[in-house]
């Protein structure tokens, strides 16, 4: 008996529902601002895509450059370019200290753009 | 779902929600409301992964005793104490008696285990079945029994309803 009572009391005493109409138009607002994150987030989301897309298509095309130029290299003539190299050996280090650098800022640069969101290059 | 969709669902079980998160936040809701709009903005955001199955309000629950977790247990949130804001916004729009009612029973809740609070809420004010409450908490039915039994047990010794 008692702890039918007691079950009848819980169910009688609930509290009644809250009126929703300023809940719901807070919640509507904040839907809106979700939408707009959720919008800038697919954005981003297909740049990014669109990124490593052309980046793999670059790729690819110098592939197919280098792999052309090493196949048929016995057939041009590639004389000009040999001394070009060849006088490059003589700054060896500092080309090379260069393109070390200049791969480490971009890498950082990237890095900083991805987390900011800040497109460095506008 | 779309946007319409979600409103229309919404509208019809908003109330329920944010009085199961006010039983749970022992009678602040303020708090409640907070917890609400969390879970609701989550649930929205995840709407394309309902899939039907299941009451759309059960799964609301489900997100909103989460999100409930999340906000009062990682940041170790005190309650505020009921006779403080959190006491006018639970008896708000009531008459004396009613208020005198539910400000002892939030106060008796706000008493109990969580566990018990939760199950005691959905079982009693949002008349879901032993089953349903199991798979919101995910936990077997059998240990919803015990705790409902606990729980009635606990809030006995804090409430006068003889």
């Amino acid at each position: 008996m008692s702890e039918e009572k007691f079950e009848k009391y819980l169910r009688d005493n609930k509290p009644s529902e809250p009126d929703g109409d300023n809940f719901l138009l807070e919640l509507s607002s904040r839907m809106s601002a979700v939408e707009g994150i959720k919008e800038t987030v697919v954005k981003e989301r297909r740049r990014e895509k669109s990124r490593i897309v052309t980046a793999l298509i670059v790729g690819f095309a110098c592939g197919i450059g280098a792999e052309a130029i090493i196949l048929l290299a016995p057939l041009l003539n590639f004389e000009i370019a040999a001394e070009y190299l060849l006088s490059l050996e003589k700054w060896e280090m500092p080309v090379l200290l260069i393109v070390a650098g200049s791969t480490m800022a971009i890498s950082y640069l990237l890095s900083r753009e991805k987390r900011s969101r800040f497109r460095w290059w506008s | 779902m779309t946007r319409e969709q979600f409103i229309f669902h919404v509208r019809g079980c908003q109330g329920s929600l944010r009085r199961f998160l006010a039983a749970l936040c022992g009678g602040d809701t303020a708090l409640a409301d907070d917890i609400a709009q969390d879970a609701l903005l989550r649930a929205y955001v995840a709407s394309e992964k309902f899939a039907g199955e299941g009451r759309f309000r059960s799964w609301l629950f489900k997100i909103g005793y989460n999100c409930f977790i999340n906000k009062i247990k990682a940041s170790s949130l005190p309650l505020s104490p009921i006779d403080g804001p959190a006491a006018r916004n639970a008896i708000g729009g009531y008459g004396a008696d009613e208020s005198f009612r539910h400000q002892e029973l939030y106060l008796a809740l706000r008493k109990i285990p969580e566990k018990e609070r939760v199950v005691i809420v959905l079982h009693y004010f949002e008349d879901l079945s032993i089953k349903e409450i199991s798979k919101i908490l995910e936990i077997p039915t059998g240990t919803v029994k015990y705790h409902l039994s606990l729980g009635r047990n606990h809030l006995k010794e804090y409430i006068s309803y003889e």
